[in-house]
């Protein structure tokens, strides 16, 4: 059996028991990128030396008899909006093609303190704005279940990667449904942490009071192993909430009697397809059957929700991507008359009609 | 364009935002959505003291006073769609004036936080070289922009 179909626990249980190397799994993720990603298209950035030389070295300490971290010698694939030292970060856009950070976001130092193997940069919509993978200024992802189908958006490359097991974890960042969207279109597991949970320091932003970074497995308990690593506390976002993290990886086999699951009535509307319907009821009997009480609920604001999002995120965008002035970093237009005309330029020329139309909107 | 949402009250933005549970916009959504009311701002973009009242659509000066503001330099055939697809999207957010917040407490986290405070002091900083790294054009000691003034 080929190491790419394994869960995380499964791959852990191999590097634990020595059956596998680091080297042996990141091998294997490399070359199924390399069999797979030309027709899928999730990835944007994939340095293959760099991500050996991190698994050699973390099988020399195995070997070495020394601690390693809770993701030790595992691929985790990073959206292409998070800031790591001196890889190319480009948020889908050309506006920041070229652009190679001087820092780490929390979230990567955090995977790198864990261990974690950091196997490649994947596709989004242009700075994570849109829900189809369609809106990257450099290519399309394609849903690896159907290639003629989207993987969904905006971290659709971190679900397809999943989905097409070239890589057994990866890192979205969740919006207005960004992580739980692509996710579900890929049949991976996806979550969008409460806000605060994960520290946004280094993440670049779109909306800072919705924006979350998270989880994608192929299992539950990938998921909860990823967000172990990557939640708590970090001063340096200071929205990030000072609370301990639960042992998720921990805990989530326990049935869930006493859990009590909302199941909202306004969000089997119509417009909702039969099938998508019948899945959803389908995964609440297996929550009930594990011993969750499930209860409707009404939430009649909901329906107004997608016009508060028009207002919240725009705004906010309008605001966050003002800092693209072609002076500190970013694309800068070769002519222009003033200084004002080169901001104009510089940013007419490199954001897509997306990004555009948002700040427009916001502004 | 948000400018001209300012008149809206703010409780019930804020009473809605707490349902928030909105999908990132469907690609093909500008095209779809039909118009429901016309309206639109009878004030002008810079004043920012809005009244919504219903008036006729967007107009071509508004989609150019905007941009201006963006600073984004577009052409004539994307301020036409513009000013459809905006004029569209700011139509279908006016649904928010019907929904009735009197009594309704203001919610803005899910989780009680606080404002964080640091203490005031010297800390280190990136390099001058690292900072310098991804700009356009430097001195190798600063940033360098084309003259701000023209010569008069």
């Amino acid at each position: 059996m080929s190491l790419t179909t394994l869960t995380t626990g499964e791959l852990l249980d191999r590097l634990d028991r020595e059956e596998a190397t680091s080297t042996e799994v990141v091998t294997a993720y490399l070359d199924r990128i390399a069999a797979t990603d030309e027709q899928v298209g999730a990835f944007l950035h994939v340095d293959r030396e760099a991500a050996l030389q991190q698994a050699t070295e973390i099988d020399r300490r195995r070997a070495a008899g020394e601690n390693v971290g809770s993701l030790a010698g595992l691929p985790v694939a990073v959206k292409d909006n998070l800031c790591a030292t001196g890889t190319p970060t480009t948020c889908g856009s050309r506006m920041l093609e070229g652009f190679a950070p001087p820092y780490d976001a929390h979230v990567i130092a955090r995977l790198t303190q864990a261990d974690a193997v950091l196997i490649g940069r994947t596709n989004l919509d242009e700075f994570a704005m849109g829900s189809s993978c369609e809106n990257s200024a450099f290519q399309s992802t394609r849903n690896p279940w159907d290639l003629s189908r989207t993987p969904g958006g905006s971290s659709g490359g971190s679900a397809a990667a999943v989905a097409a097991q070239m890589a057994p974890l990866a890192i979205g960042s969740d919006t207005g449904g960004s992580i739980r969207q692509p996710a579900a279109f890929c049949g991976v597991v996806g979550l969008k942490p409460t806000y605060g949970r994960v520290s946004r320091y280094g993440l670049v932003a779109f909306a800072s009071s919705l924006d979350q970074i998270g989880p994608f497995a192929s299992d539950v308990s990938g998921a909860a192993l990823l967000l172990e690593a990557i939640a708590g506390h970090d001063a340096r976002d200071s929205t990030c909430i000072d609370r301990r993290v639960p042992a998720y990886s921990q805990t989530v086999d326990q049935p869930l009697d006493g859990l009590r699951v909302g199941i909202v009535k306004e969000h089997f509307a119509e417009g909702l397809d039969p099938q998508v319907e019948q899945a959803v009821r389908e995964a609440v009997d297996v929550y009930r059957s594990l011993g969750a009480e499930v209860k409707d609920v009404a939430l009649p604001h909901s329906q107004h929700s997608v016009a508060v999002y028009y207002i919240v995120a725009p705004s906010e965008a309008s605001s966050n991507l003002a800092r693209y002035d072609g002076v500190h970093y970013g694309h800068r237009a070769e002519s222009f008359d003033d200084l004002a005309d080169m901001y104009s330029v510089s940013r007419g020329e490199a954001f897509g009609d997306e990004v555009k139309r948002r700040i427009m909107l916001g502004t | 364009m948000l400018a001209m949402l300012i008149g809206l009250p703010f409780t019930w933005i804020v009473a809605a935002f707490s349902n928030v549970n909105s999908p990132d916009w469907p690609s093909g959504f500008f095209l779809r959505r039909q118009s429901l009311s016309s309206i639109r701002s009878t004030a002008s973009l810079k004043s920012c003291t809005l009244v919504l009242t219903p008036m006729s659509p967007l107009t071509t000066d508004d989609i150019r006073k905007v941009a201006a503001l963006a600073r984004l330099k577009v052409s004539d055939d994307e301020i036409g769609r513009l000013k459809q697809q905006l004029g569209e999207i700011l139509q279908y957010v006016h649904r928010l004036d019907n929904v009735d917040t009197s009594g309704v407490e203001p919610m803005a986290h899910a989780v009680e936080v606080t404002n964080v405070f640091r203490a005031d002091e010297p800390r280190e900083s990136l390099p001058r070289e690292q900072a310098l790294a991804n700009a356009p054009q430097t001195d190798g000691r600063y940033f360098l922009v084309p003259p701000i003034l023209n010569d008069q």
